[in-house]
C-alpha cells in the first residue's frame, strides 16, 4: 500500500506545475472566505475592545465616526476643534475623569497625541525606557514609533508642518523624548505623546523668544512706544525647549480658547455617565458619543459587505471546486493506459484506487495546510491591517 | 506606586545630603511615621508651613513636601527629579495668583493640583507695570499677572489654610476632626500676628515708606500703608538710574524708611542713611527660612521695624 502511495506522491512531484496550480487554486478557494471572516471578526473584536474600554467621547458635533476613530487611533481625518473651556466646564461638573485629547498633528509620521497623565494611567501604558514627559517639550513615543525610527530616551523627534507651504503657519518643534512606552499592542504603540501645552505650541499659540525688553533683542525691536515694544520679522522664536530658554515660553490668550481635538469622558458611574448624556443632548456645539455604539454602527455595515462578499468567494470556490474535479476526471481518462499497465502487471483494482486517492488527497492536505498558515499569518497581522484600512 | 515615591523622596534626600554641610535638606519633610503613603507637594514655604501645622500630629495624615529650590520659589525651574516628586504627588498645594510660573512649564495631573487662592481671586491685586510687545498676526499682548505675596497678609493666609485643609480632608478623610482642630488654632495664630503687625504699622501713622521690590502689595493694602515701591535687588548696588528715580520718587513721597527683603549691602544702606532713609529688612519668608519658622520669622519682622520707629 505505500508503494502506492510513494507512485502517487511521485506522480504529483513529476507533474509539478499542474500540481502547484492545482495546489494553489484548493488553497485560495479555502483561505479566502475563511481569511475574510477571521479578519472582520478579529478587527471587529480589537476595534469593539478598544471602543468598550473608553466610556464616552465629548466633542465638537459633526462626524461621530471621525471623532471616535481620531480619539482612539490618531489617524482619521481630525475632527472639527472644541475650546479647552468645554474641558474646564466638564471637570467642573466633577461627574467623571476627563482626559483632553489634542490629536492633529504629526512627527515623522507619528501622530502626535497632545494629553495629561491620565491617558496613560486610563490606558494602563507604562513607560518600559527613560521616564515619563516633564517639561514643555517633552514627549513619550510608541514602542512602534521607537522601533521604526530607532529612537530611544535622550534623542529627539521633530514635529512635521502640516503642509509644505504652511510658511507662514504651524513651526516645527524639535520634542527631547522623555522615555519610550513598554507596547501594548494599540495605536498608542505608534504615537507620540505630549502634554496638551506642547501640542498648542506646535499649533502656535504658545512660543518663546528672547526678551523684548532686555538690551540683547534690540536688533529685533521694531519700535518701542510708551509700554509697547513692536518686533520686526528678524524675531526668531526657539524651535526646541530647552532647561536655558523654557523660561521665556509663554503662551497667548487664556487656555479656556485653545483647542482640543476631543476629551475622553471616564464616568464614576452609570448615574454620572447619564446625567453628562442628558446635559449635552441638546447642545449645538458639543456631542457626547458611546464609541461602542458609534463603532457597532460601522461594524453592521462591514459585516454587511462581508458577507455579499463571501456569497461571492463562496459561489466562485464552488464553480473552482467543478473545474478542479473537471481537471482529476480527465486527468484519470488520459491515464486509462497508465493504469491498464498497473493491473496487467499484478496490481489491484484497489491499488489502483488508493494511487488515485492518495494524489488528490495529498493536494488537498499541501493546500489546506498552506490555508491554515496563510489564515495564522492573516490573524497575525489584522491590527495593521486594519490600522491601514483606517489610515486610508 | 508608593514604594516608588519613597525611592524618589530617598533620592532626593541623599542628594540633598551630599550638597554640604550647610544646606538645608532637599526635601523638607519627607516621610513621616504616622503617614499612610500619601503625599502632598507644596509649591512654596509658606504652603509648607500651613500644611505642616495642619496635620501636625495626625495619624495617617499625608507626608508634607516642600522640594529644595535655591532662591525665590517664584522663579523655580522643577529638576527632572523633583518633577517626578510632583508628579507622584496625591495633591499638589500651590499659593495661586500667579506665583507657580512653573506651572505652565511641566507635565502634571491638574487634577491633583489645589489652587488655595481659586476662592478668593477677587481679593488679587493686579500687577500695573507689565511691559506690551507686539510680533506677528497676534497684535499687542504683555505677560501681566497678580501680585502673589499673599501670605504676608495673615487674612487671606487664613483662608489659603482654609483650603490646604479641604484638600487634606479629602485626601484623609479619617483625619477630618484633626486637622480642623489644627487649623483653628493656626487660625488663632495668625489673628495674633494679624493684630501685632497692625499694632506696629499703625505706629506709622501714614508716615511714607519705601518698598525695595514690588512684593509687599497684600501687606501694604491690609495695614494702610503709605507705601511706593522701587525695584532693588538686596544684594546688588543700585544703579545711578535707579537712585535717580528713587529720589523723583522722593519728591512727592518723602520716605524715611525702606523695608527690603533682605539686609541690603552695607554700601547702600550707608548711602540710604545719608540721604536720611533707615533700611529695615522685612523678610517675605516666600522659602524655607535659615531659623524659625513662618510665624516666627514675620514677628521678628514686625519687632525689627517697630524698634526702628
Amino acid at each position: 500500500m505505500s508503494g502506492a502511495l510513494f507512485l502517487g506522491w511521485r506522480y504529483l512531484a513529476h507533474h509539478r506545475f499542474k500540481s502547484a496550480i492545482l495546489v494553489a487554486s484548493i488553497t485560495l478557494m479555502l483561505f479566502l472566505p475563511v481569511a475574510t471572516r477571521l479578519l472582520v471578526e478579529d478587527s471587529a473584536t480589537a476595534l469593539t475592545a478598544r471602543a468598550d474600554r473608553t466610556p464616552l467621547i465629548l466633542g465638537a458635533r459633526g462626524s461621530e465616526l471621525e471623532l471616535v476613530l481620531n480619539t482612539l487611533y490618531f489617524h482619521a481625518e481630525t475632527p472639527a476643534e472644541i475650546e479647552n473651556r468645554a474641558f474646564v466646564e466638564a471637570q467642573s461638573t466633577g461627574l467623571a475623569e476627563f482626559i483632553p485629547i489634542h490629536s492633529r498633528f504629526h512627527a515623522q509620521g507619528a501622530p502626535i497625541v497632545g494629553t495629561s497623565l491620565d491617558y496613560f494611567d486610563f490606558r494602563g501604558l507604562s513607560v518600559a525606557n527613560g521616564r515619563q514627559m516633564g517639561l514643555l517639550g517633552e514627549c513619550v513615543i510608541g514602542a512602534r514609533t521607537a522601533a521604526r525610527l530607532g529612537l530611544a530616551p535622550g534623542e529627539s523627534i521633530v514635529s512635521s508642518p502640516e503642509t509644505v507651504f504652511d510658511i507662514a503657519g504651524v513651526y516645527p518643534l524639535k520634542m527631547k523624548i522623555a522615555g519610550v512606552l513598554a507596547p501594548s499592542g494599540t495605536a498608542d504603540d505608534d504615537a507620540v505623546f505630549v502634554d496638551v501645552r506642547t501640542a498648542w505650541i506646535i499649533q502656535g499659540l504658545g512660543h518663546g523668544h528672547a526678551d523684548l525688553a532686555e538690551p540683547e533683542a534690540g536688533a529685533a525691536v521694531l519700535s518701542r512706544r510708551d509700554d509697547v515694544i513692536t518686533a520686526n520679522a528678524s524675531l526668531t522664536q526657539f524651535a526646541e525647549i530647552t532647561a536655558e530658554n523654557i523660561s521665556a515660553f509663554h503662551f497667548h490668550g487664556a487656555d479656556e480658547t485653545f483647542p482640543l481635538t476631543s476629551i475622553i469622558v471616564v464616568p464614576s458611574d452609570q448615574k454620572s455617565a447619564a446625567l453628562l448624556r442628558g446635559r449635552y443632548q441638546d447642545s449645538e456645539v458639543l456631542q457626547l458619543v458611546v464609541p461602542g455604539s458609534v463603532l457597532d454602527d460601522l461594524l453592521e455595515t462591514v459585516f454587511a459587505v462581508q458577507n455579499y462578499v463571501i456569497l461571492g468567494l463562496t459561489i466562485l470556490s464552488l464553480a473552482a471546486a467543478a473545474v478542479i474535479t473537471l481537471v482529476f476526471l480527465l486527468s484519470q481518462q488520459l491515464r486509462q493506459g497508465e493504469f491498464h499497465t498497473l493491473l496487467r502487471i499484478g496490481a489491484s483494482r484497489g491499488y489502483v484506487s488508493v494511487l488515485i486517492a492518495s494524489e488528490i488527497g495529498f493536494v488537498v492536505f499541501i493546500s489546506a495546510s498552506l490555508a491554515a498558515a496563510l489564515t495564522l499569518v492573516t490573524r497575525y497581522y489584522a491590527m495593521q491591517i486594519l490600522q491601514t484600512f483606517l489610515t486610508l | 506606586m508608593i514604594d516608588q515615591r519613597i525611592l524618589l523622596i530617598s533620592i532626593v534626600l541623599l542628594i540633598s545630603a551630599c550638597g554640604g554641610a550647610g544646606k538645608q535638606a532637599e526635601v523638607e519633610g519627607a516621610s513621616s511615621e504616622n503617614s499612610e503613603g500619601t503625599l502632598a507637594v507644596t509649591s512654596n514655604y509658606p504652603m509648607y508651613f500651613y500644611a505642616s501645622r495642619i496635620t501636625d500630629g495626625v495619624v495617617g495624615a499625608p507626608d508634607i513636601v516642600f522640594p529644595d529650590i535655591d532662591g525665590d520659589p517664584a522663579f523655580w525651574t522643577p529638576s527632572a527629579e523633583q518633577i517626578q516628586l510632583l508628579q507622584s504627588a496625591d495633591v499638589v498645594i500651590l499659593n495661586g495668583a500667579g506665583a507657580e510660573s512653573w506651572l505652565n512649564l511641566i507635565t502634571l495631573n491638574r487634577r491633583r493640583l489645589v489652587d488655595t487662592l481659586v476662592n478668593i481671586a477677587d481679593r488679587l491685586i493686579p500687577l500695573e507695570d507689565s511691559v506690551q510687545h507686539q510680533h506677528g498676526p497676534e497684535g499687542d499682548h504683555s505677560h501681566q499677572g497678580t501680585a502673589f505675596t499673599t501670605w504676608l497678609d495673615p487674612q487671606l493666609a487664613i483662608s489659603q489654610a482654609e483650603v490646604v485643609t479641604r484638600a487634606l480632608i479629602e485626601l484623609v478623610p479619617r483625619g477630618e476632626a484633626q486637622f480642623r482642630d489644627n487649623m483653628a488654632k493656626l487660625e488663632q495664630e495668625f489673628m495674633a500676628l494679624d493684630t501685632r503687625l497692625a499694632e506696629v504699622f499703625a505706629k506709622l501713622d501714614g508716615r511714607p515708606v519705601l518698598f525695595s521690590h514690588p512684593v509687599y502689595q497684600y501687606l501694604q493694602r491690609r495695614y494702610g500703608i503709605n507705601g511706593e515701591s522701587v525695584d532693588w535687588e538686596p544684594d546688588q548696588e543700585p544703579t545711578t538710574s535707579a537712585w535717580i528715580a528713587m529720589q523723583q520718587i522722593l519728591v512727592t513721597h518723602p520716605a524715611t524708611i525702606m523695608i527690603w527683603e533682605d539686609e541690603p549691602l552695607m554700601s547702600t544702606a550707608q548711602r540710604l542713611s545719608d540721604a536720611g532713609i533707615t533700611s529695615v529688612p522685612f523678610h517675605t519668608v516666600a522659602n524655607r527660612p535659615d531659623q524659625g519658622d513662618y510665624l516666627s520669622v514675620l514677628r521678628e519682622n514686625a519687632e525689627r521695624l517697630e524698634s526702628m520707629l
